[in-house]
């Protein structure tokens, strides 16, 4: 007697079909119970050898049903025995050429089984067999892929035959919204609505100055360049929108795409996410840095939770409007912008030692030379561009940054109490995580981050892209921010 | 006319299993629903198309969906607690009664539980290849080779 461990059972080793237990009362150690398959084919062999030689024998399965199962008495079964190499082969086709569930379903059936895949399933079944290539052919299945609403500059002289073809016309064919100042698309594979948004949507500092930026005009879209004689100076590119525009419950990652000369180094703190609160403008924005990077605790925060800060205006805006006029240079210097930048606390955190002539002595003070708190059991400073608190402890090797109202993360590192003076430029690098990539069109792209897109909370969910190239030098030509779902690996 | 919390109706298989249902319940099916509305439910309702097996299930789900049903649209935890249930419901079931319940659910027009069992039959064709979707439901692949060789160039990129 052959063990059901020496014979060939198709899907034996995947549990959701075959389970092995142990049962007293059988000669061997374990057994294979059927838990549900279509059809199944159990083969084993033996040497004859091991037999009696010029004997006639019978072969039989062995046992036995749980239940009301019916066994192999009522199914088709096709049974047989021989020597190798003859009839079990022949018997083998006979078996897989039974019945398939899908044989009794009427084609809507099949088709609305399709519509709960996703436009690349879809695609892969028409490839199993004829009827389900005709199923995947039905306006019901692809009328589900389609967002509710689309954009209504499709051509109007456009015929579209079927569900399907206007499903890969939305994917080819990217329509443009919003004055023309967003492009709208479908992902092919899933369905999920994609933006660009085209850099003349784009928040960018001095975008009207042509000595810094150049607007270049394209048939279907309008670039910024960056100026070749512009200086060495730290610049910001903002974008917001409505998520409502976006597919609800998606992940997505947003890309700025671009193209570069040599000079130009890569973006750095850059980052994407959503806001929740509103600015006097009635545009929203929040400050990110390396928030999203952190996968843990994008993992673990409700988006909609996270405290956000509103930034006004930053210190790093204010030291850039000091540079465009006289006027604005004076304004820039009194106290009370300068105030505002400083922790609430500030007073205590002075070493007291020293006399400032102004706040904004001070704000650069605290900028450029950690104070020790707490016994020196921390060092804390500002970061010159936001005016963030900074914490770092001495004994636990962890760096703590304190971003406004109480939002904060923790990065591990391997760093010595000593290193308090270590270039925090660096330090800033090593977090900035962009993987500029080639695209097709000839075009780079960077991902800027990920969020989590919930079902519309309300009208004023906005997300903003925030980049910021403390490096950068020129030859940059920024073509837009792109919104698409994240691939999952 | 009495209401319909106490109305009954019985529901009868194919293999003469009966089943006493309220009107609330019965209303689930919409077929059972146009009969009632016809006024042709006089005596018990012979549904040629169902096992007493399939029936029963069918009967505890339209029953769970008339208790637990959301207050509003608003209520979303009454959504979540009947959406774990179904799952949950869909779990005891081998494949073969999930297609005999998208058969009966298609004929008594129940679009809940026909879209609850396609959308589990679904989950077995995500990702796949068509070779593992047809040994998994026993398809038969019936193309030439050079029909699929072509339908396959038609749809290059779900392939990538």
């Amino acid at each position: 007697m052959l063990s059901a461990k020496e014979l060939a059972i198709t899907w034996g080793n995947s549990p959701q079909y075959w389970q092995w237990i142990s049962i007293p009362e059988a000669r061997f150690e374990k057994v294979a119970e059927l838990l549900n398959v279509w059809w199944f084919e159990i083969r084993g062999k033996t040497n004859t050898h091991l037999l009696s030689p010029r004997t006639r024998y019978s072969a039989y399965i062995v046992f036995k049903t749980v239940d009301k199962c019916p066994g192999l008495a009522d199914l088709p079964v096709e049974v047989g025995v021989g020597l190798v190499g003859q009839e079990l082969r022949e018997r083998n086709e006979e078996i897989v050429s039974e019945y398939s569930p899908f044989d009794a379903l009427p084609e809507e059936c099949i088709s609305k089984i399709i519509s709960f895949t996703s436009p690349r399933d879809a695609c892969v079944a028409t490839s199993v067999c004829k009827t389900f290539e005709s199923a995947v052919q039905l306006d019901s299945v692809w009328e589900k892929f389609l967002p509710a609403e689309y954009p209504s500059p499709i051509p109007p002289s456009r015929f579209f035959s079927s569900k399907k073809e206007l499903y890969f016309s939305l994917c080819n064919d990217s329509v443009l919204i919003e004055d023309d100042k967003m492009i709208w698309w479908l992902d092919k594979a899933s369905g999920k609505r994609c933006i660009m948004l085209s850099a003349n949507k784009l928040e960018i500092s001095w975008r009207n100055s042509p000595e810094f930026w150049q607007w270049l005009l394209r048939p279907e879209l309008r670039f910024v360049k960056l100026s070749d004689r512009f200086v060495e100076c730290p610049f910001k590119i903002h974008g917001v929108m409505n998520s409502q525009i976006l597919s609800p419950r998606t992940r997505y990652s947003a890309y700025v795409v671009y193209k570069k000369r040599d000079r130009f180094h890569e973006f750095h703190n850059i980052g994407v996410g959503l806001v929740t609160e509103k600015r006097e403008d009635g545009l929203m924005e929040v400050e990110f840095g390396e928030f999203f990077n952190d996968e843990e605790l994008m993992d673990s925060l409700d988006c909609y939770e996270i405290k956000m800060r509103i930034i006004d205006i930053s210190p790093r805006d204010a030291w850039v409007a000091a540079m465009v006029s006289k006027t604005f240079e004076s304004a820039v210097k009194s106290d009370s912008v300068w105030e505002k930048f400083l922790p609430l606390e500030y007073a205590s955190l002075i070493p007291q030692s020293r006399v400032f002539l102004s706040k904004k002595e001070l704000y650069f003070a605290l900028c450029d030379n950690p104070v020790l708190i707490e016994e020196g059991k921390k060092s804390f400073w500002l970061e010159k561009a936001n005016g963030k608190k900074c914490i770092m402890l001495s004994s636990k090797e962890v760096v703590v940054h304190n971003i406004g109202n109480g939002l904060q993360f923790l990065n591990l590192g391997l760093r010595k109490s000593q290193n308090f003076s270590m270039d925090r430029r660096r330090e800033r690098e090593t977090r900035d995580v962009t993987k500029p990539k080639a695209r097709q069109d000839g075009w780079m792209e960077a991902e800027l981050g990920e969020f989590y897109n919930e079902a519309c909370v309300d009208d004023t969910s906005v997300s903003v892209v925030e980049i910021k190239s403390p490096y950068w030098k020129r030859g940059l030509i920024i073509q837009g921010f792109e919104f698409r779902p994240t691939k999952t690996p | 006319m009495a209401s319909s919390s106490t109305n009954k109706f019985v529901l009868k298989s194919n293999d003469d299993v009966s089943f006493e249902v309220t009107e609330a319940v019965a209303r689930e099916f919409q077929v059972i629903a146009h009969i009632i509305d016809d006024d042709c439910a006089k005596k018990a309702i012979p549904l040629s198309n169902v096992t007493g097996e399939i029936l029963s299930k069918m009967i505890e789900y339209g029953k769970k969906h008339i208790e637990e049903a959301p207050v509003d649209e608003e209520d979303e935890e009454g959504k979540k607690k009947l959406q774990i249930w179904d799952e949950e419901f869909m779990k005891q079931f081998n494949m073969e009664i999930v297609f005999q319940l998208i058969l009966a659910s298609n004929y008594l027009n129940n679009k809940g539980l026909l879209d609850l069992t396609c959308c589990t039959v679904a989950d077995h064709i995500k990702d796949m290849t068509p070779d593992e979707v047809r040994t998994l439901f026993n398809v038969k692949n019936d193309y030439t080779t050079e029909e699929e060789e072509e339908i396959r160039k038609e749809n290059s990129w779900a392939f990538e």
